[in-house]
């Protein structure tokens, strides 16, 4: 329960901690740190409108996306403090909630008949087919130098040689732009951007308001946080560091917010056809991050 | 006539299923139906069941009910359009292309098998002739037919080599003391060759998308439901036998299996018609068995018995998994062509509130298929995931898993791109053409029949441990290797799995109830969705299939063999109406069969010399035939 928590607090943070970064690199005062959160408790007090078009769907998937990445964040530990859910195998399932989490959010899309929408459901479904092996890469890095397939006892482990460390930040550079690329933020799309026609997150969910929006705002929260969980713990059992855990997953959160903010700052969005290469570079890298993963194992002296 | 073959079919799958079950239940070895003797084909044409037979004959009984059922509510339609013989050679072809397939699986006398084999090619053929006046349809079945005797010849070549010239007793109790005595690999890739081409593997998948747009959707449902899994069923049948060079097979499936699921979804990504875009996803999904089983058989050739049981149970429960969902699929295809009379996405829409008890089906069916939890097509790719993170974290044949990995990986992306445009564009938003806005809810034994198969996906989806339990036990009995005791992803995982499913399913409810109370206190307008502004939208402004696919042209797969040329020509000042038809060409098709289309008109028209059309010329051929045989003979040449 304290992992699910911390995993929470991390969610809440982590927004208002890249625009800081970002007001602070471009000179503003920037809004407050928690300004996000009283964005969407304001949108949860609205009234509803929904459009004539959609169906049911439109009105259960927001409450579903929600509750499937508040699941998926349930396996994630936090150092000692043990996950609420746990099995052997676990490294699937949750990469399979948050796919189940992104087709919800694509058939909720495809139900208001918009034609934004649409575009904007066929480009997330391509990135996502795209960066679901670049995350299973990762895992099975993970099962070969842990000897581990479930988040609970990869946790257990840690205590490698300092050269491994390499491998550390590589994996901490990919989740990084894992998230940069499910949550939709430079270079892969602006959520600021104001122009439908290039619009990959955003324009998926141009139709929800209120509480609807609210949820489905919170869910992306989710998501990063159970990424950066993921990715902090991943990095931390197969470094060579000799630091608390807590302080590490600090240094994480603070290095990814920190990372994406200047980027933000200081990047133009992708042209929309450079993103599969993009995306496709990321997946490169993971693979060649399994494979250096894979003779550290094999122990050759050079 | 339907009411006969309902009472056959019904009849012989329930008798069929109640000795599946016993098998599978009380673990007993095999049972030879020894009353049912069928003398034509000698001593050894016994049927009988042992439990690989009896897990594919529990499929074919459970789908082939469902597929009359459905029948009998898709055909009367055409009661009185077709002349009633041809109704009643439809349904006769269908009990008997049911009770071939019994006959497929539980025949093990070389001659019997194939006769049964050949049964079962020959009446799916005349089930995908029933709209036979279209010239395409006819088309469509002899190419099918063709590739099938290509199959059989392959099939026939390998029992022959395997009996080793002994042509009174054959069958696949030889193959064991063949493959013991020599080496498999060329065997092996006869019966793979000739099985996998009934499983659509690639490049042997050309008739698949096909034969499947031309048949009426309930064959198409036999066909790619059940009919498909006969050469799973032969491939997993000769493998049994082999007990020597197993890595080198295990790669050889592993590879064709990638291949043929990468080929198969990204096809289908392209495709517009709902029927071809399920073909084609049959052709991924059967990719992902033979991943499966080729991981399988890489760990038997390790000793690594773990793997070998995920990955075998993973892909005996994918091919029951599929077989349910995509028969619901296709027989939802049925309805929307029945209901809307076109099978094309860019003309659908908007069906959900039209149809709604078809879209439930047909959208747990679509959640199934993309492998994702609650449903039961995640539980067999979790147990093949589980195969390839357990080779690695064992660090044994680490190259292979990391390639499943990422090879699973992508065709799940993919998959999950595919049935959200087919899902998402057919029944979601607005009708895109006046054919989908008159469409109703089909009949009653319509939805009967796919509410068995949905069962089935439910009952598998909550209850994985059982059946993994089961299919396990099929895999080590069959393969002869010992079962393990306590596999922590079989007992733990599949207890725990079901459990969080129906806590998230029950918690979207709950929630989904507190959003509407709280709601009802609110007010909740309705008005015209976002179009930026634009007062007059249509629903021609939606977005189509055509369009939802032209984003793979940005991964730099030059989208498949599209065709779109349209010239106006000068004079024209005003074009006038125009149609235009986008084709996506299978590339391979034209490889291999446009190829050597051209070099057997070559070796004809050199050849056509002979073809004099006066007698005399004919008789003289006919001596040098005759003379070159005397010489030949005499010389002791053959």
């Amino acid at each position: 329960m304290t992992a699910l928590l911390i995993n929470i607090a991390i969610a809440l943070i982590f927004t208002g901690l890249i625009n800081r970064v970002r007001a602070f690199f471009s000179g503003r005062r920037g809004i407050r740190i928690f300004q996000h959160i009283y964005n969407v408790m304001l949108l949860l007090k609205k009234n509803a409108v929904y459009g004539t078009t959609t169906s049911i769907v439109f009105k259960i998937v927001p409450v579903a996306y929600f509750v499937v990445l508040l699941c998926s964040l349930c396996f994630i530990p936090v150092g000692n403090f043990p996950a609420l859910l746990g099995f052997d195998g676990d490294f699937v399932f949750f990469i399979y909630l948050l796919a189940l989490s992104r087709l919800l959010l694509l058939l909720g899309a495809l139900d208001t008949g918009n034609s934004f929408e649409g575009m904007g459901t066929s480009r997330e479904a391509l990135y996502g087919a795209l960066a679901e092996p670049t995350l299973l890469v990762i895992l099975g890095t993970t099962a070969l130098m842990t000897g581990n397939t479930s988040f609970g006892r990869v946790v257990e482990m840690g205590g490698y040689s300092m050269e491994s460390n390499i491998l550390c930040f590589l994996i901490l550079y990919i989740f990084i732009k894992i998230i940069i690329i499910e949550s939709g933020r430079i270079p892969m799309d602006d959520t600021r951007t104001h122009l439908e026609l290039t619009m990959i997150h955003e324009a998926m969910v141009l139709d929800y308001c209120g509480i609807d929006l609210a949820l489905i705002n919170t869910g992306g929260w989710i998501k990063n946080s159970a990424l950066i969980g993921i990715g902090s713990m991943i990095a931390y059992s197969i470094s060579g560091f000799e630091i608390s855990y807590l302080l590490f997953l600090a240094c994480v959160v603070i290095i990814t917010t920190v990372f994406i903010g200047i980027t933000e700052s200081f990047k133009a969005r992708n042209k929309l056809s450079r993103n599969p290469v993009y995306i496709i570079t990321v997946d490169v890298l993971a693979v060649l991050v399994f494979f250096i993963a894979y003779i550290v194992t094999l122990e050759i002296n050079i | 006539m339907e009411v006969l073959t309902l009472l056959s079919i019904s009849a012989g799958s329930l008798i069929a299923s109640y000795e599946a079950l016993r098998i599978l239940l009380t673990s007993l070895n095999k049972i030879s139906f020894v009353g049912a003797r069928i003398g034509l084909f000698g001593q050894n044409a016994d049927p009988s069941m042992d439990m690989l037979s009896a897990v594919f004959t529990l499929v074919i009984s459970v789908v082939s009910i469902s597929v009359i059922i459905y029948t009998r509510g898709y055909m009367e339609r055409f009661n009185h359009i077709k002349a009633p013989v041809q109704i009643s050679l439809h349904y006769c072809c269908l009990s008997l292309l049911f009770f071939s397939m019994l006959g497929v699986v539980n025949m093990q006398g070389g001659y019997s098998f194939l006769f049964s084999w050949e049964l079962m090619t020959m009446s799916s053929f005349i089930l995908s002739l029933f709209h036979a006046e279209n010239r395409e349809i006819r088309r469509a079945a002899i190419y099918f037919l063709m590739w099938m005797h290509v199959s059989f010849v392959l099939l026939l070549a390998g029992f022959i080599i395997a009996s080793g010239g002994n042509s009174s007793e054959w069958g696949f109790g030889y193959l064991a003391e063949y493959f013991h005595d020599n080496k498999p690999i060329l065997v092996f890739v006869l019966f793979f060759m000739g099985f996998g081409m009934k499983a659509g593997i690639f490049p042997l998948h050309l008739w698949l998308p096909e034969i499947d747009p031309a048949a009426p959707s309930h064959v198409s449902a036999m066909m790619s439901g059940i009919m498909m899994k006969m050469g799973i069923y032969g491939i997993l049948r000769v493998l049994t036998f082999i007990h020597t060079d197993l890595i080198t097979i295990g790669i050889i499936i592993f590879v064709t299996g990638i291949f043929t699921a990468l080929w198969g979804i990204f096809m289908a990504t392209v495709q517009n018609d709902l029927k071809k875009l399920l073909a084609y996803s049959s052709m991924e999904n059967m990719g992902i068995i033979l991943i499966g089983i080729g991981l399988a058989i890489i760990g038997l050739g390790n000793d690594n018995i773990t793997v070998f049981i995920l990955g075998m149970a993973g892909s005996l429960l994918h091919t029951v998994n599929h077989a349910m969902f995509k028969s619901v699929l296709f027989m939802g295809t049925g309805s929307v062509f029945l209901s809307t009379k076109t099978r094309n996405i860019n003309e659908l829409g908007g069906l959900i509130k039209r149809m709604p008890i078809t879209a439930v089906m047909f959208i747990i069916a679509t959640i199934a298929i993309c492998g994702l939890p609650p449903l039961n097509g995640f539980i067999s790719e979790f147990m093949i995931y589980s195969g390839f993170f357990s080779s690695l974290s064992e660090g044994s044949s680490v190259v292979v898993s990391i390639v499943g990995v990422l090879a699973l990986g992508i065709i799940g992306g993919m998959t999950i791109l595919v049935f959200v445009k087919m899902f998402g564009l057919s029944f979601l938003g607005d009708p895109r053409c006046c054919k989908s806005e008159n469409a109703e809810e089909v009949s009653t034994s319509m939805i009967i029949g796919q509410i068995i198969p949905v069962s089935a996906i439910i009952l598998i989806s909550f209850f994985p441990k059982r059946v993994a339990v089961s299919l396990t036990g099929v895999a080590c009995r069959m393969f002869g290797v010992p079962a393990l005791p306590e596999n922590p992803v079989l007992t733990d995982a599949l207890t725990k799995i079901p459990v969080i499913s129906i806590t998230i399913i029950l918690l979207i409810a709950i929630g989904y109830i507190f959003k509407s109370g709280v709601l009802r206190k609110r007010s909740v307008a309705a008005s015209e969705v976002w179009r930026c502004g634009f007062s007059r939208p249509t629903a021609k402004m939606q977005y189509t299939g055509e369009s939802f696919s032209e984003i793979i042209d940005l991964v730099n797969l030059k989208k498949p063999g599209v065709k779109e040329s349209i010239s106006v020509p000068k004079s024209e000042i005003f074009a006038k109406p125009r149609n235009i038809t986008i084709d996506h060409d299978d590339k391979i098709d034209k490889a291999v069969s446009g190829r050597w289309l051209k070099y057997t008109r070559r070796i004809d028209r050199s050849l056509a010399f002979m073809q004099t059309g006066k007698i005399n010329h004919y008789i003289l051929q006919g001596l040098i035939f005759l003379l070159i045989i005397l010489l030949l003979t005499a010389t002791g040449l053959i």
